[in-house]
């Protein structure tokens, strides 16, 4: 016989955790507990009880859920190959298209993954142009108009509400797709200008200089490097990884290019990192990521030796070499073509998912 | 010190409600907690284990004598012509007759497990719970764990909303 008391509200929150820690291998059934009550909610949603359930350096500890992945020469949507077993995008290999709905037939063929932020993915068709964004996690998608600016580059980033809202301020519909940004840059013959749309409005913005004159003077064959891991967003600013130099053979120098998701400001810093450290502007030299701790970081493989650095902005401003890693050498010959990645974390969401787009052809081993 | 036999440590453990149960020290070590105090030399008398009632102490003992590891002397004469398969195979269909309790027994095995630091206990009552929450709804959950949703209508709204990918 049942008994009518028998309620886990009796239960201790350390007796519940150990039941809660135990529904962690399931991701989304932990947060559909999260929401049974405030009590389950605050419990989950406690830092080191999440420490618990995915220790740091544990294997299979990492939020990278798995990639979007093109196959060029087919025509056929880009896939998603998670990395892990039992996360929220299933276990399996799948289409983006049983992500999302109500994109017109075919669009996706052709269109290959170039930028993903807060479980949006930014796809633009490699034929036309066109951009759709699609938003993986609440299965809608906006397609965008069509962006009149010189020769198509990668050079993409996507914002979201999060970004652009400090914390309560946004009255609006809350849906991810209801709200966002999408920045490019494009490079025309007098310098590099910044075009944005907004989802509120029907068309792109005109474009912005990237360059200030002033700033401009005195530095040569200024440019911003394009490349899906060129860019990356990083507390509310969108970072864009640029060179200069003062003649053609000479080392680059390498500056970032800032804009505040907010306002649009734009502010340009130069990367404190010794020119000799650092690799040739390629698609596998300096790239832009963020931290755990969401910080701004610079890596970078070197392919001589295989040597994988990190340097990171600290709060001051200031850059740190923070990480050096030996990588073993990979069985195959490997073509990195570039990567981005997004975190999903929002406000409510108990279990933030961090996912990789990117047109890899193969995976780097091991590490990432 | 506990009181030292031939080979053989007793311990005595107390209920709150007046009960004393005499187990064998490696039986009582099976708890973590329990096993701390004993190598504190916290032990001296009888051990009074708070918040966990008799009926419950007297189940959490039969689990911990049946999983102690019959090694040396205690209990030898069973273990020493089974094979550890069918050992093992053995202790599983035991453990599933054990956990056939109902919801309040087993919440008070969860706690009681929880308190006492047993790890097999507590995987095995938690795996049990658990496994009725991952593919049900919502709605399921709340009514199998008896839990009170104190969200309002709007907020969980507005996370189901937002999260799609959990209620799929």
């Amino acid at each position: 016989m049942e008994h009518t008391a028998a309620s886990t509200l009796l239960l201790p929150d350390d007796a519940l955790r150990e039941i809660l820690l135990r529904v962690s291998t399931d991701v989304a059934a932990l947060f559909r507990c999260g929401i049974t009550c405030k009590r389950w909610g605050r419990l989950i949603a406690d830092r080191s009880f999440l420490r618990r359930c995915w220790p740091e350096n544990a294997a299979g500890s990492s939020f990278l859920l798995g990639f979007f992945q093109k196959e060029l020469p087919k025509d056929q949507p880009p896939y998603f190959s998670p990395i892990l077993p039992g996360s929220v995008f299933g276990s399996h290999r799948r289409s983006l298209t049983t992500f999302v709905s109500g994109v017109p037939a075919g669009v996706l063929n052709k269109a290959i993954p170039i930028a993903a932020h807060h479980g949006l993915l930014l796809m633009r068709h490699m034929a036309t142009g066109e951009l759709v964004v699609c938003d993986t996690l609440a299965g809608d998608c906006v397609v965008l108009p069509p962006l009149k600016c010189g020769p198509p580059n990668y050079g993409f980033t996507i914002l979201t509400r999060e970004d652009c809202c400090p914390l309560g301020e946004y009255q609006g519909p809350t849906a991810p797709t209801a709200f966002f940004k999408v920045l490019t840059i494009a490079g025309v013959a007098d310098g590099c200008s910044l075009y944005t749309f907004m989802s509120s409005e029907t068309g792109w913005s005109s474009p912005k200089q990237c360059f200030d004159r002033v700033w401009a003077r005195g530095r040569r064959h200024v440019r911003i490097l394009l490349g899906t891991n060129k860019v990356v967003v990083c507390r509310g600013v969108a970072h864009w990884l640029g060179t200069h130099s003062a003649d053609q053979e000479g080392l680059p120098n390498y500056f970032t290019l800032g804009v505040n998701a907010q306002t649009g400001h734009v502010s340009i810093a130069d990367l404190p990192i010794p020119a000799n450290q650092l690799a040739k502007p390629n698609s596998s030299g300096p790239m832009l990521i963020v931290d755990g701790n969401r910080r701004l970081s610079l890596l970078q493989l070197r392919r001589e030796d295989l040597r994988l650095s990190m340097w990171t902005r600290v709060d001051d401003g200031t850059w740190l070499r923070t990480v050096v890693i030996e990588l073993k050498p990979p069985k195959w010959d490997w073509h990195h073509r570039g990567c981005v990645s997004m975190w999903s974390g929002r406000r409510e969401t108990l279990c933030s998912s961090q996912i990789c787009t990117g047109a890899y052809t193969r995976q780097t081993p091991k590490q990432e | 010190m506990a009181t030292r036999e031939a080979g053989k440590k007793m311990i005595m453990l107390k209920s709150p409600d007046g009960m004393e149960f005499e187990v064998e020290e490696a039986v009582a070590m099976e708890s973590q907690t329990i096993r701390k105090m004993i190598e504190d030399d916290c032990a001296d008398t009888a051990i009074l284990i708070p918040n966990i009632n008799s009926k419950i102490l007297s189940r959490v003992i039969e689990y911990c004598n049946k999983h102690v590891p019959t090694t040396g002397a205690t209990g030898a004469a069973a273990s020493d012509t089974v094979a550890p398969a069918a050992l093992a195979e053995d202790l599983k269909i035991w453990d599933a007759e054990f956990i056939k309790v109902n919801r309040a027994t087993r919440f008070d095995l969860i706690q009681a497990a929880s308190y006492l630091n047993i790890k097999g206990l507590l995987d095995l009552t938690s795996q049990t719970t658990i496994d009725t929450i991952s593919d049900n709804s919502l709605e399921e959950i709340r009514s199998f764990l008896s839990t009170k949703n104190d969200y309002l209508p709007e907020e969980e709204q507005t996370i189901r909303r937002e999260n799609q990918w959990a209620f799929q």
